[in-house]
């Protein structure tokens, strides 16, 4: 190429030679106006000085090459570039740029010397032609920048004895600049100089010393990580650069120095690979390398003294902070599996944990995580085949008797030694459920007060509930947890003396141990027994991230072992995965939409029509929360619960997507409002999911010309009082409808009274009848009457319902094949320790 | 047992309310067997007659009994009890003059042990304020078979730290009710006498008898009016009294045979001058005071709030199995005839103004849901203490009557069945709001065939008409899903009887018929087509 562009210059430069060749070979053949030719005088004053004319003497002389100023950044940019043709005598001639450049005199050396080696001429022709072109390179073209009127000239090869180039002249600027440090003005020249001949000989070691000076700069302004980004481009261009592995190590040291200082030291590692992928044998790496070992080294030894005094919870903690200091200390692999094993712990990532303030006042997946990891309910539900099946963990046998108006409890007497919960004795349950009973007490339950007429115990783990009314499933009534501190510790332990301690009720399964703003720790609320062999779980790390990808990315980093949230797109990835498993979840969380009952624009049924007609279900469902995926992991559904429980309506139709019924319903309830729509409130579940299909929800209600704005789910936002919503995005996991539907309905408020005021006469008796049905069928009946009237009445705006999944490790054991629940069996659960990936170590 | 009222009687009273009077008088007859008073009926057989009383009412004194217990622990010993009776008398007779007989020597023939006078008390089993509150009806009646006395009070002294607490309750013999207990304190011993007059004077209730029904007003003559008293705040009728009303029926030898209490009825006092007093009628009954009847005496007593709030519980009437819970009561100081009176002035105001539609429950003063056991509670407001209590299920008004809160603890009323008529409401609910859905999707129909016609696409207007015109009619559609519900739901009350709900469906599934025809009228379609054809007309 460059072979080629000489090539072509040589062409060029003969043929001007032969246009003037006719001339003069020797001189300059043109007329030599007294006014400009002070050039011709000084290129032949060399050859005869003392034939010049006298009134050329009046001449002001060439300027000698020290005089020559160094042209500004001003001149540079807007005069016509020039260059100086420097004669053996020094003094210069100010041309237009000539050609060939750069390096004019040496090309001129080179094409002569190559001219010699020119195949012999066959002709005189040939032979006149090869004379002529040798002959021209012996002359530079130039044309002078101040002669008007005949300013071309040639010169003999022999009296030039330097060409500086235009761009030669940026590059001296550039010099002096990078000595001033102005290194922005030398930037933008440089950029000037690349973009008017790349590749000009010095260009590089300018650029290269300017990042030298712009990372030196960024340092002295305390950027270190723009700093670094200089350093790293320079490393790229020239590794050996003098000064560059000082200066690297200079920033590198102050940045690990603050992140070791703030306790980053992740961001420490990641900033000390850096610097050793560059220079390895730099100073700063070594010296970090010790440093961090040697406090890595400090902190396992403590781990070692807390374990000799069977403080395993520290001494793991401790060991996990070493591993975070200095995760290729050598004896951590070995201290961490013994200590591990005897008090396992697992991380799971979580976007939010469940004492997070959010403006979504109501259960939510992180609450309900939370809820069953911290409480064991009288009854829970264990698995759910068309209806939910109940289990105990407290109760030995329960039998109704005297028609179902009284039920007999009899409580178990002893616990196996993963059971994390504290012993339950029968007046723990009757004090309980007393007090909810006793109208004025804090704990009082109205609906429970309706069922219940008493309870007796009859025996330290025995004890009687008298029913007024029976309960259509007694085990539901007793799903809940007894919120109490255990009667046989009041009187055992002095509670003054350890006034610290947490808050531990007798159903307590695991509890807060720690709640900082990046995590949540449970703790077992009994721990295991010290002469066990092999140990469950006893910590549990909820580790919160901003964002599912920073959670998935955690996972795959080893940061955490298990997800509770897995986006059904994500599914299929995991699936293929060995080092993975995904499991289901029994039942699907269903998304349903909700109506303030006081916002009054809501009141109007067109209105919540016309914004259920809008929403085109099946494309969100399939093209945005799905993402057309093949698994068919959700559904469309008519009712808050799941589609296959028996009290499910399957016969109601679903409300198929109608944009011009939904227009027409819009303009009919925007007349009652008198013109036109106030802006509407959605508060929405921060499930990642529904706050996506939120968005697309907001969209559609646009087109029909309802304008919905979403409340952001901030902490400022939850600290509002009388926050103002229309409507509620939920999502929910509804397994006994029959009885759960009411507090569902009153959004919040709880199966009181007073909360039905906000229906219509028939529905609020109907939701009563409901709730005093003594018999599956009448209720079953019941509830799919109800499913059908609220979804037609658009009450609620029941919109799909998605599988849940939940992904592990493989060095978790224990947990169910399709739980109800995150946490279902956590007790049982065993994990193995896994040692951190040192080399997948990157900075968050 | 149930039915004490000759039938001629039960006429009278079943004019009650436009729309659901039968009912309603069914349901208060019915409360009647069950009011308390109704366990006192059986115990009034036993007595006797009194002699025949031939002066006026407002010419005979109250006598009056009143008798003291003393706690055991009261230290108060016998002669200080006889210097209180004494003195206490020297208060009334000071403070009462005339009016209350209290004094032997005009009793002369009277037994002793039922005598006008003050007495130690010494059958009373628990002498104290417990006791008292424990005391029936019944016991008096078994005590004092025979009563010469119109008014007995029982007073029950007991120390109460440093000082003595009084607890005293009323029993009056004509209308055989024993008064809720009234308790007051002293701290000093020589005020005892004063603080017992104080809860006697709060205590006693007044005995009118209605001499005359004039339409909403009563002419009323008090017991012993005529005997004005010393102290003008004792026993002296005020302005905005209310009263009680009830019946005695007397056998033909002039025995009571049967005392019955006027449910949801009471007389308020508006005018009064020396023998007879005015009052106005506030009932949820229309003529059960008006007529005369044989051998029965219509007596009022007065009432007045005593305790800070009644329970009004809801129950079924029959068999029904209806729960209450849930139910909205609404009260207001409103009867309902001015409630129309209003509600028709507003309407007019309206179609004179043509302002916003008026505040239909601006009469309202509270509203509130029954509980769980269908119990609603009335709080006593001492300035306005009658209320109109209203009984809503979806738009039926169910129950409407008068009460004062606070002058019982607890009260029920009987409420009809009204299921079957409240899921009809339901289903129309529905079924209105798929009509809506229909006419919204019919005009948005028409209005694209419209447009298609004014863009001369008349081909896409050809088949848009055919489609509207093939289609099943809707209003045939909508039309048998409301025969649907009219015709299962008027079956399910008339299995029940209750003509009332079949009545009321009835009007329900008229007025949404109505609607469907007003709305899905197939001459619509027709006139559209014609509309088309014109238009198609014009523009070719």
């Amino acid at each position: 190429m460059i072979a080629s562009k000489i090539f072509i210059l040589h062409v060029g430069l003969l043929t001007l030679l032969l246009f003037f060749g006719g001339q003069s070979i020797s001189v300059a053949q043109k007329p030599t106006p007294d006014n400009k030719k002070s050039a011709k005088a000084a290129a032949d004053k060399k050859d005869s000085p003392e034939t010049a004319p006298p009134e050329e003497e009046k001449e002001p002389p060439l300027p000698k090459i020290e005089e020559m100023q160094i042209p500004t950044v001003e001149e540079l940019l807007k005069k016509p570039p020039v260059d100086w043709i420097v004669l053996e005598n020094d003094y210069v001639l100010i041309v237009e740029p000539i050609y060939p450049r750069p390096d004019t005199l040496g090309q001129l050396d080179v094409a002569m010397k190559e001219s010699y080696n020119w195949p012999k001429p066959k002709s005189k022709a040939e032979i006149d032609e090869q004379r002529k072109m040798r002959a021209a390179y012996n002359f530079l073209l130039l044309t002078l920048v101040n002669d008007k009127e005949n300013p071309e000239y040639r010169i003999q090869r022999k009296n030039v004895k330097q060409v500086i180039h235009h761009e030669d002249q940026i590059l001296k600027r550039i010099d002096e600049l990078l000595k001033l440090n102005d290194l922005k003005t030398a930037f933008e020249l440089l950029l000037i100089l690349d973009r008017k001949h790349r590749d000009w000989p010095g260009f590089d070691q300018r650029q290269q010393r300017l990042l030298l000076l712009e990372a030196r700069d960024k340092q002295k302004s305390q950027q270190y990580d723009n700093a670094l980004a200089f350093i790293d481009d320079l490393h790229g261009r020239s590794p050996e650069y003098p000064g560059l592995s000082k200066l690297a190590g200079e920033v590198i040291d102050v940045i690990i120095t603050q992140a070791v200082k703030e306790g980053a030291f992740r961001k420490a590692h990641f900033y000390l690979k850096r610097l050793s992928t560059m220079f390895p044998r730099q100073q700063t790496v070594t010296k970090w390398k010790e440093s961090l070992l040697s406090q890595s080294d400090t902190i396992l030894n403590q781990a070692e003294q807390e374990a000799k005094q069977n403080q395993y919870q520290q001494a793991i903690q401790l060991v996990s902070q070493a591993s975070t200091v200095w995760p290729a200390n050598p004896r951590l692999r070995e201290l961490l599996l013994r200590y591990h094993n005897r008090y396992p712990v697992l991380n799971v990532g979580v976007l939010e944990t469940g004492l997070e303030k959010s403006p979504f006042f109501l259960e939510r997946n992180p609450t309900r995580r939370h809820q069953k990891l911290t409480q064991i309910p009288l009854f829970e539900v264990g698995r759910v085949d068309q209806t939910p099946q109940y289990q105990s963990r407290f109760f030995e046998l329960w039998e109704p008797t005297d028609l179902g108006r009284r039920a007999d409890f009899v409580l178990r007497h002893s616990y196996a030694t993963w059971e994390s919960h504290p012993m339950l004795m029968a007046a723990d349950i009757t004090q309980f459920l007393q007090n909810k009973i006793t109208p004025g007490n804090s704990q009082y339950d109205e609906r429970f007060d309706s069922y219940v007429r008493s309870v007796s115990t009859t025996a330290p783990f025995a004890f009687s509930i008298y029913f007024d009314q029976v309960p259509l499933r007694t085990e539901w009534l007793l799903s809940l947890p007894i919120q109490a501190a255990p009667i046989w510790e009041n009187v055992a332990v002095d509670s003054e003396s350890n006034p610290q301690k947490p808050e531990r009720f007798v159903s307590s399964r695991f509890i807060v141990d720690q709640d900082t703003p990046r995590q949540v720790s449970y703790a077992r609320a009994v721990p295991e027994p010290s002469d066990l062999r092999d140990y469950n779980i006893a910590q549990i790390n909820e580790i919160r991230y901003p964002s599912f990808e920073k959670s998935f990315q955690a996972l795959l980093l080893g940061e955490v072992s298990a997800l509770p949230f897995l986006p059904a797109k994500l599914v299929s990835f995991f699936q293929d995965q060995e080092e993975y498993n995904v499991v289901q979840s029994e039942i699907p969380l269903s998304h349903v939409l909700q109506f303030n009952p006081e916002s009054n624009p809501l009141k109007i049924v067109e209105l919540r029509r016309a914004l259920a007609y809008a929403i085109d279900r099946k494309k969100i469902l399939t093209e945005t929360l799905l993402h057309e995926s093949k698994l068919l992991n959700g559904r469309l559904i008519t009712a808050p619960y799941y589609t296959g429980l028996q009290a499910y309506n399957q016969q109601v139709p679903q409300r198929e997507y109608n944009f011009p019924l939904a227009v027409a319903l819009s303009v009919a309830s925007q007349k009652k409002l008198g013109g036109n729509f106030p802006p509407l409130h959605m508060l929405c579940d921060p499930n990642p999911e529904a706050q996506e299909a939120a968005q697309e929800l907001i969209k559609a209600w646009a087109r029909i010309g309802v304008q919905v704005t979403l409340i952001p789910n901030t902490a400022e936002e939850a600290e509002k009082k009388n926050l103002k919503w229309d409507i509620v995005y939920r999502t929910v996991t509804i397994t006994e409808p029959v009885m759960e539907l009411w507090p569902f309905l009153t959004v919040g408020k709880g199966a009181q009274i007073e909360s039905l005021k906000i229906f219509p006469d028939w529905m609020r008796q109907k939701l009563i009848e409901l709730d005093e049905a003594t018999d599956w069928e009448t209720a079953t009946a019941l509830i799919k009457k109800l499913q059908q009237q609220l979804y037609s009445m658009a009450h609620i705006v029941p919109l799909w319902e998605i599988d849940q999944f939940h992904v592990f490790r493989t060095n978790i054991k224990g947990y169910a094949d399709r739980p109800l629940n995150f946490y279902d069996n956590v007790e049982q659960w065993i994990t193995t320790p896994r040692y951190p990936n040192v080399e997948s170590f990157t900075y968050k | 047992m149930a039915i004490l009222i000759g039938k001629t009687d039960i006429g009278k009273i079943m004019r009650v309310f436009d729309d659901f009077k039968i009912c309603l008088a069914a349901t208060l007859l019915w409360g009647l067997v069950l009011s308390p008073v109704s366990s006192a009926v059986a115990q009034s057989e036993q007595t006797s007659a009194p002699s025949i009383e031939s002066r006026h009412i407002s010419l005979r004194p109250y006598r009056i009994r009143i008798e003291i217990a003393y706690a055991p622990n009261s230290r108060l010993n016998p002669e200080y009890r006889s210097q209180l009776q004494e003195k206490l008398q020297q208060v009334i007779e000071r403070s009462v003059g005339e009016k209350w007989i209290l004094s032997q020597a005009e009793q002369s023939e009277a037994k002793a042990e039922t005598a006008v006078g003050i007495y130690e008390n010494d059958w009373l089993p628990l002498a104290s304020s417990e006791g008292l509150v424990r005391l029936e009806t019944e016991d008096i009646m078994k005590r004092y078979p025979q009563q010469s006395f119109e008014k007995l009070f029982l007073l029950v002294i007991e120390p109460n730290g440093i000082g003595y607490q009084v607890s005293a309750r009323e029993f009056d013999s004509l209308s055989q009710r024993l008064s809720p207990l009234e308790k007051q304190k002293t701290y000093e011993k020589s005020f005892l006498a004063d603080t017992i007059f104080d809860s006697i004077r709060d205590l006693f209730s007044s005995i009118i008898t209605i001499e005359n029904v004039n339409g909403e007003l009563v002419t009323v003559s008090e017991q012993g009016s005529q005997y004005l008293t010393p102290d003008p705040s004792v026993s002296t009728l005020e302005k905005d009294f209310y009263f009680h009303p009830f019946l005695r029926y007397l056998n033909r030898d002039r025995e009571v045979k049967n005392i019955q209490f006027i449910p949801w009825t009471y007389l308020i006092l508006e005018d009064i001058n020396r023998k007879y007093a005015t009052c106005s009628i506030s009932s949820g009954l229309r003529g059960i005071l008006s007529g005369s009847r044989r051998r029965v005496e219509t007596l009022a007593l007065h009432v007045k709030p005593r305790y800070p709030q009644t329970n009004l519980s809801l129950i079924p009437r029959r068999t029904s199995t209806q729960s209450y819970a849930g139910m909205r009561v609404q009260t207001s100081l409103l009867a309902p005839q001015e409630v129309r009176q209003r509600q028709i002035e507003a309407k007019k105001q309206k179609e004179k103004d043509k302002t916003a539609q008026p505040n239909t429950k601006s009469y309202i003063l509270d509203e509130s849901l029954t509980n769980r056991s269908g119990t609603v509670t009335l709080h006593t407001d001492p300035q306005h203490p009658l209320i109109w209590l209203y009984v809503r299920s979806g738009k039926a008004l169910v129950a409407n009557v008068p009460y004062i809160p606070g002058i019982a603890p607890e009260v029920t009323i009987q409420i009809p069945d009204d299921r079957i008529r409240l899921n009809v409401e339901g289903e129309l609910a529905v079924l209105n709001g798929e009509l809506i859905e229909a006419v919204a999707s019919l005009s948005m129909e028409m209005s694209r065939i419209r447009k298609w016609a004014k863009n001369k696409e008349w081909k896409k207007v050809d088949e848009g008409v055919r489609k509207l015109e093939s289609g099943i009619s809707p209003q045939q559609i909508y039309q048998d899903k409301l025969s649907v519900i009219r015709v299962s739901a008027i079956k399910a009350a008339q299995q029940q009887n209750n003509r009332a709900a079949q009545s009321r469906i009835a009007s329900l599934c008229r007025d949404t018929a109505d609607r469907i025809d007003r709305f899905l009228d197939p001459t619509g379609i027709i006139d559209f087509k014609i509309e088309i054809q014109d238009l198609k007309q014009l523009l070719q």
